[in-house]
């Protein structure tokens, strides 16, 4: 049995109940009968009167009907809901796919939670569907899996069949889990859109989770008051779990040949472990922590509940590998304790070769732009004016050959191919940025000091003579601003970005500051290696893998981890998109023969978002707690039940009253 | 025995218990003085021809007793006194307020029928027979007080029976009344001393004490006979159940209660108290009290009940 309402209920009986008492004291209905004296029975009550006040409280069939009325509407109003029996109304399951959901915590077995997620699904479906002497109503089910988005897996039916199929075809993801989006895609399949009226609720909605519980959203999702969750739990309390919370490989600014890596794993379980991490390049292993990195237990924190993991720092010493590197880290534990999640165990980074950039200047000739692009460690740097630069971006614009930064010196182009380009001055010729005027004497009063672009650039020196006023659009990040506006913009349009400074270094004193000199080169820098920060980055479940291959390429084929292989179509400029990626590993997409014609994109599942695998024993959203639920029968609402036999026996008082009045 | 009130006399008595009454006579603990010589030997020395004793004359004795005798012998004067035969006065006092004419059988039939009985039994003896009421309705009713008390006086003989039976049929149970103020007016108006019966449940709120004592105080003989109706002895039995409000036929005063076990106890134990209590107060005072239930016959009350109390021989 289980009650929505109990404290309503029990306010409601505590509200009519003692009052009917009262009132059967003082308006009881006495029969009059005159006799010869009242003498001795008034001497009579009076004693008893004295010594006990509640004597009169003898049992009356009237009193003892009013009081089930009023005690089966109360239990009306705490809205019980018995288990077992077939279902009624509409009932969505819920089923969470995400990556904690693949742990092997099954104390029977080898079972994901997810299985076993699945396997409940199934058993409620069969008795929502299934009937029972209750049963036979009008019950429908629908099925979600959900991560991080929810997906319909069947409608609302009535055939459990239906169902049970779409159940078991569910497959698992290693992306977060979130509640909001599944919880919005049944509420919009339960909603009926009346053309004249508009969106119209059907009646109540049961809502049946099946997850471990934890879910990012809790906190900002709340039930609406035609619904009903009801959670059951799947997962053990104390599931053991070690898994990777960053790898990272990078190439050494001196040597750029060798790549180091490094990382940092974590605890989720209550005992401290000890593990050690293997480095794998192309499949070959190379390394293995000599000693095992001893890892605290986790610890929760009770006011909030948050976990906080016991961690350790793996590093391991550059390597020479002068051409691009699939890096593998995995980990394994050096103590007899389990690991019941393998996902988060592996991690894997994309090292591009490393290069150097190419750069082209476009401006008047000479300037302090050319002389610091000049000092600059590039592969190639070459200057042209701006009509020498519209001709050839009106042509072709392969025809520019093919730099990785264009910088802009104080000059605005009619057209900006796709490319990535650095402005000085003049304002880009791009939707979004409105230049409206000018403002003099200008300093910078915000920046975002932890963007790639301002590593080393402190702009409290700087002061700017003019700086031109622009009105940023939605997708313009504004990085540096002054009190009259954006001092510093970039734009990220996938094969167009930008890097826009709003004034003139010259009209400044910002040449002879350091912090001119590192900008640049840092501007340079990531917006040259945009994509191989991007590979070297990855991509997490969830994410919507996009590349671009070679312009005019018909089809591309992208391997999956766990063995399966997605035909792609790139769009005309050569870029392919698929999502969401579900599985973390390395997917390989390949659109030609040879090296050239293929990429690894690695997609990691990293930190506690799924890595923390105590199953909750209850969920909090908002203000609501929503106990676990474990039992496998339907529920039945049986508050009309209650509420048709009050009123029966309202009827009966009725008939025992008139009858009594009679006689 | 019929639970009814009675239409006619003869529904009052029957001539067969009329010739079974026949056979007793009325007899007082006391032996009284009347105004008639009758067929008792009196206490009081007076005019009979029976010898009982002399004494001294004094000043104002009548000469004719004088014992000449006497004085001739001791030359002192001694008045010659003898055994004076007297009749026997008895009074029928019948409670004829409202609460009377409650109970099944109604409690004033019953005491209508004893008092007829009684009265009989006076007149076949040549008793001086009266009867008194109080509380009621009905020809001759002195309201003193508001004790509203009626009396015929002075009946004699058979042949009265007749006009006492009439006046019992005219006599009907109504309002309250103040019983001690009612066996004032008629213990006061009562010449001379006898037997006094009264037929009464004694459920007095004002109480029976001050009553009894008038009846008592003037010399009467007095015979308290209480009729109860079953309804006042067992009332689980006869219909006090539930919730009820119980109102008092003569002064409308009520009462709420519900009949539960504990009450229905208190109720039994608070009537054993009052006729305990009625008891003791007429022991104390030579009062012979008589409890008596309307189921039973009169017949056997007279016969049985009151020959072994005495009243009757």
């Amino acid at each position: 049995m289980t009650w929505l309402t109990p404290l309503t209920g029990l306010l409601a009986a505590a509200a009519v109940i003692p009052p009917l008492v009262a009132l059967y004291f003082l308006k009881l209905r006495r029969k009059r009968r005159t006799i010869s004296s009242t003498l001795l029975w008034s001497r009579s009550v009076e004693d008893l009167e004295a010594n006990a006040p509640w004597q009169r409280l003898r049992p009356n069939l009237l009193f003892l009907l009013q009081l089930l009325v009023l005690v089966a509407l109360a239990v009306a109003v705490a809205q019980p809901i018995a288990e077992g029996g077939g279902g009624q109304g509409r009932t969505a399951l819920l089923i969470d796919r995400s990556g904690s959901m693949l742990a092997t915590d099954d104390p029977n077995g080898d079972a994901t939670r997810l299985d076993r997620a699945k396997a409940a699904a199934v058993a409620r479906v069969e008795t929502l569907l299934g009937g029972g002497w209750l049963g036979g109503g009008d019950a429908e089910v629908m099925v979600i899996a959900f991560d991080e988005r929810g997906e319909v897996r069947a409608p609302f039916t009535s055939n459990a069949r239906t169902a049970i199929e779409a159940i078991e075809a569910i497959e698992p993801s290693d992306a977060t889990s979130l509640l909001k989006p599944a919880l919005d895609l049944a509420r919009a399949f339960a909603t009926n859109v009346d053309p004249e009226s508009g969106p119209n609720e059907v009646g109540d909605l049961s809502i049946e989770l099946f997850s471990d519980g934890r879910l990012e959203d809790l906190a900002t999702t709340v039930l609406r008051s035609n619904e009903r969750l009801r959670f059951e739990p799947i997962g053990a309390s104390d599931a053991p779990n070690l898994g990777f919370e960053i790898a990272a490989a990078e190439r050494p600014a001196d040597t750029p040949g060798s790549i180091a890596v490094f990382a940092s794993v974590f605890n989720a379980g209550f005992e401290e472990r000890l593990v050690r991490v293997a480095i794998a390049v192309d499949g070959v292993v190379q390394s293995v922590t000599p000693e095992p990195v001893r890892l605290p237990a986790a610890r929760i924190d009770p006011a909030t509940g948050v976990m906080e993991p016991g961690r350790g720092d793996v590093a391991f010493l550059p390597f020479e590998q002068p051409r691009d590197a699939l890096i593998e880290l995995s980990l394994r534990p050096a103590d007899d304790l389990p690991d019941v999640l393998a996902t988060d165990d592996r991690a894997a980074i994309v090292v591009p070769p490393p290069r150097r950039l190419e750069v082209l200047r476009v401006g008047e000739s000479g300037g302090v732009l050319s002389m610091l692009l000049e000092g600059l460690p590039l592969a190639r740097f070459e200057s042209m004016s701006l009509a020498r630069f519209d001709e050839l971006a009106s042509g072709d614009p392969a025809s520019l050959g093919g730099f990785d930064v264009v910088v802009l010196d104080g000059v605005a182009p009619e057209t900006l191919p796709p490319g990535r380009y650095l402005a000085f001055g003049a304002i880009a010729p791009l939707e979004g940025l409105d230049e409206f005027g000018t403002r003099d004497g200008v300093m910078v009063r915000s920046m975002q000091r932890g963007h790639e672009i301002f590593r080393n650039v402190n702009l409290d020196e700087l002061v700017v003579a003019t700086s031109r006023l622009v009105a940023p659009g939605a997708d313009v990040r504004v990085l540096a601003e002054s009190a009259g506006g954006p001092l510093v913009m970039s734009v990220d349009r996938g094969d167009l970005r930008l890097i826009q400074v709003a004034f003139d270094p010259l009209d400044s004193n910002w040449p002879l500051l350091r912090s001119f000199v590192n900008f640049t080169a840092n501007a340079i820098e990531h917006l040259g290696s945009a994509d191989d920060a991007a590979a070297l980055a990855g991509l997490v479940p969830g994410d919507t893998l996009t590349a671009t291959v070679r312009a005019g390429v018909a089809g591309a084929t992208l391997a999956t981890p766990d063995g399966g292989s997605v035909a792609l179509v790139p769009d005309p400029s050569g870029v392919v998109a698929w999502g969401p990626v579900r599985r973390a590993g390395v997917h390989e997409l390949v659109w030609g023969e040879g090296d050239d014609a293929r990429r690894r994109i690695a997609v990691n599942r990293f930190g506690l978002d799924e890595g923390r695998l105590d199953a909750a024993d209850a969920l909090r959203l908002g203000d609501e707690r929503v106990a676990a639920s474990r039992t496998a029968g339907g529920g039945i609402d049986l508050w009309p039940w209650l509420l048709g036999l009050g009123l029966t026996l309202l009827f009966a008082e009725w008939i025992v009253y008139q009858r009594r009045a009679a006689a | 025995m019929s639970a009814a009130r009675a239409r006619s006399i003869d529904e009052l008595i029957d001539s067969a218990l009329m010739s079974r009454l026949d056979r007793l006579d009325v007899v007082s603990r006391k032996i009284f003085a009347g105004k008639l010589q009758g067929e008792r030997r009196s206490k009081r020395r007076g005019r009979s021809v029976e010898f009982a004793d002399f004494r001294p004359y004094v000043h104002g004795d009548d000469l004719r007793f004088v014992d000449w005798n006497i004085y001739g012998r001791l030359d002192r004067l001694f008045l010659k006194m003898f055994l004076e035969e007297e009749d026997l006065s008895l009074l029928v006092v019948i409670d004829a307020t409202a609460s009377m004419a409650s109970g099944e059988p109604e409690k004033f039939a019953f005491a209508q029928r004893l008092a007829m009985a009684l009265g009989y039994v006076g007149l076949v003896n040549r008793n001086r027979v009266t009867l008194a009421s109080f509380g009621g309705a009905g020809e001759g009713t002195q309201v003193r007080g508001g004790s509203g008390v009626r009396r015929l006086a002075n009946l004699r003989g058979r042949r009265r029976t007749r006009e006492m039976g009439q006046w019992l049929l005219d006599t009907e149970p109504a309002g309250g009344g103040d019983f001690a103020e009612a066996m004032k007016t008629i213990a006061l108006a009562r010449q001379g001393r006898g037997v006094m019966v009264l037929l009464s449940d004694l459920l007095f709120r004002e109480g029976y004490e001050r009553g009894l004592n008038y009846a008592a105080g003037r010399g009467f003989d007095v015979f308290a006979l209480q009729v109860l109706s079953p309804q006042e002895t067992d009332p689980a039995a006869h219909g006090i159940v539930g919730d009820l409000r119980l109102v008092d036929v003569e002064d409308g005063g009520e009462t709420e209660i519900t009949a539960t076990p504990a009450v229905l106890e208190r109720y039994r134990s608070r009537l054993e108290a009052f006729v305990s209590g009625l008891r003791e107060f007429c022991v104390r005072r030579n009062i012979m009290h008589v409890p008596l239930d309307t189921t039973q016959a009169v017949d056997a009350v007279i016969l049985e009940t009151l020959r072994r109390r005495g009243l009757v021989r």
